[in-house]
């Protein structure tokens, strides 16, 4: 099964314990089972600074072909260079994706800086990252990511690590927005491949692996025994993220 | 062909004796679970049990913890006629205890096969050490059963089962979900170590603490550690995932899949 993880983030966290500790150590394990590409972003650009981390991923990234560069925006950005600098950025390395952490840089998602970066998203044809955790909380999912998904319905929004407990509230966003896509590493429902591509088909699922927060094996064990198409199967392990990086 | 080789080619485990020690059959009010009729999920689990090459999976029945359908264990009676593959586990419902007991007794009396009790003392909202427990703990203790206790959360921490451990000696404990995260895995692995008869149940402990095998094994009595999945919740093929590419010797895996539980269920499997 050829496989591109389109969820990981390198560096050294040190906000918890993580069993992979630094960047060696996740290729290491990344190379051992069998992960061609990855969409990474840099661990000090959610933790720290999203320009002082980025700014390692470039350097990371010119170290190993197969990271597909994953640029953390936040506000921090439009104060310190200006957006159109930052766009600037952008291009000149080639950026495909963005995250947000609108928690952890400290604004909301219904903050017209969420509005900002997702009309350059839209300008500059990229994909936007979000986490689960980042439109989920003990009240439930933020009703502004739906507001979001309808508003930038030509952004290709990516909910990663999307859990189980959750699921139904994800099938809803696949079932409304033919623009967000989901990315499988942690969810771990019983048969959750077969119901969901029987629900909604195999185009907008993406195979990751969560490193350094989770080991890689169980979600390819997941979709290595789902019973599924090798169609579909090679559609989640690595096509529709390729055709998101569109260069191949 | 080595454990890894064979999930990344999602082959089963022919030669590999593997048992699933915490599965559950029916519906949950909060997660969508396929299929609303029992039978037809009792069906469909046995494909994945086959494609896994599970050899056998102990099940108990939402419906007798989350409803007060008690009846529902003898539900599970009959669709462990029809797969020989399937052991069950019996629901106590500590608000029921009469109604809980009685069925317990008619489903021990009906086969060997039902290897113990299942309480979840989170879904029942009441603590596992409360009175209304040590009718269950009693009858377990006379009888040499296994009690899966769901060991996480306010009602069933792992330190709260310490005393239960010490007084009913007889019963063999299964920490459901080893305490879930740290510091109650610590907790759960402790317990595990000190007392004879208490086991650890992985499933969960690796999603939500984010802790790998090794450092389970790395910490406990690796003789206590028995392979779980959580089906209908969860995905056995994402607990296989977590032993296949754990990096420990073979031999511990293969006690964990299911030599440790072959021997806890000595006589039945």
């Amino acid at each position: 099964m050829k496989l591109y993880d389109a969820n990981g983030m390198i560096g050294t966290y040190t906000r918890e314990r993580v069993p992979i500790a630094g960047e060696e150590q996740f290729f290491q394990l990344a190379n051992r089972v069998g992960i061609e590409k990855s969409v990474l972003y840099h661990v000090d650009a959610r933790s720290l600074n999203p320009l002082v981390g980025n700014k390692k991923l470039i350097e990371v990234c010119k170290r190993n072909q197969s990271i597909e560069p994953c640029f953390v925006l936040s506000p921090h950005y439009k104060y310190a260079i200006g957006w159109e600098k930052t766009e600037q950025q952008l291009l000149e390395n080639n950026v495909r994706f963005i995250r947000l952490f609108p928690k952890e840089n400290g604004y909301t998602l219904a903050s017209n800086h969420t509005r900002e970066m997702l009309e350059m998203a839209e300008r500059l044809n990229l994909n936007v990252m979000l986490n689960y955790t980042s439109i989920y909380s003990d009240n439930g999912e933020d009703p502004y990511f739906d507001t979001l998904c309808r508003r930038f319905s030509h952004v290709p929004i990516i909910l990663t690590d999307v859990q189980h407990l959750r699921n139904m509230m994800w099938y809803e966003y696949l079932e409304m927005h033919s623009n967000v896509y989901v990315e499988m590493s942690v969810n771990n429902n019983w048969l959750t491949y077969e119901e969901t591509v029987r629900l909604f088909g195999s185009e907008r699922l993406l195979w990751g692996s969560n490193m350094p927060f989770n080991h890689p094996g169980p979600s390819i064990t997941m979709l290595a025994y789902a019973e599924l198409s090798d169609e579909d199967k090679a559609n989640i392990s690595h096509r529709n993220l390729q055709r998101l990086i569109g260069r191949n | 062909m080595d454990l890894i080789e064979l999930v990344q080619r999602g082959l089963p485990f022919e030669d590999i004796f593997l048992v699933d020690m915490h599965c559950h059959l029916g519906a949950y009010n909060s997660l969508y679970i396929p299929y609303i009729e029992e039978s037809e999920q009792a069906l469909q689990y046995s494909r994945t049990m086959g494609r896994m090459g599970v050899n056998y999976s102990v099940v108990s029945m939402l419906r007798g913890l989350a409803s007060g359908e008690l009846s529902a264990n003898l539900d599970l009676y009959g669709f462990m006629q029809q797969d020989e593959k399937l052991l069950g586990w019996v629901t106590y419902i500590p608000s029921l205890i009469t109604e809980s007991l009685d069925i317990a007794e008619r489903c021990f009396t009906l086969t060997n096969r039902f290897i113990g009790f299942k309480v979840h003392p989170e879904i029942n909202r009441y603590p596992i050490f409360g009175p209304d427990y040590i009718p269950m703990w009693e009858y377990a203790h006379e009888r040499g059963l296994i009690v899966l206790a769901h060991a996480w959360g306010a009602n069933s921490e792992p330190s709260m089962f310490r005393e239960i451990a010490a007084k009913y000696s007889n019963a063999k404990i299964l920490l459901g979900h080893c305490g879930g995260r740290e510091p109650e895995i610590s907790a759960a692995i402790q317990l595990a170590n000190q007392y004879e008869q208490v086991y650890l149940d992985l499933n969960g402990a690796f999603i939500y603490s984010r802790l790998w095998l090794e450092y389970f094994v790395q910490r406990a009595d690796t003789s206590k550690l028995l392979f779980s999945s959580d089906t209908m919740f969860n995905n056995v093929f994402w607990e296989i995932g977590h032993v296949a590419f754990a990096d420990i010797p073979d031999a511990v895996k293969l006690d964990i899949l299911g030599l440790n539980a072959k021997r806890l269920l000595a006589g039945i499997v």
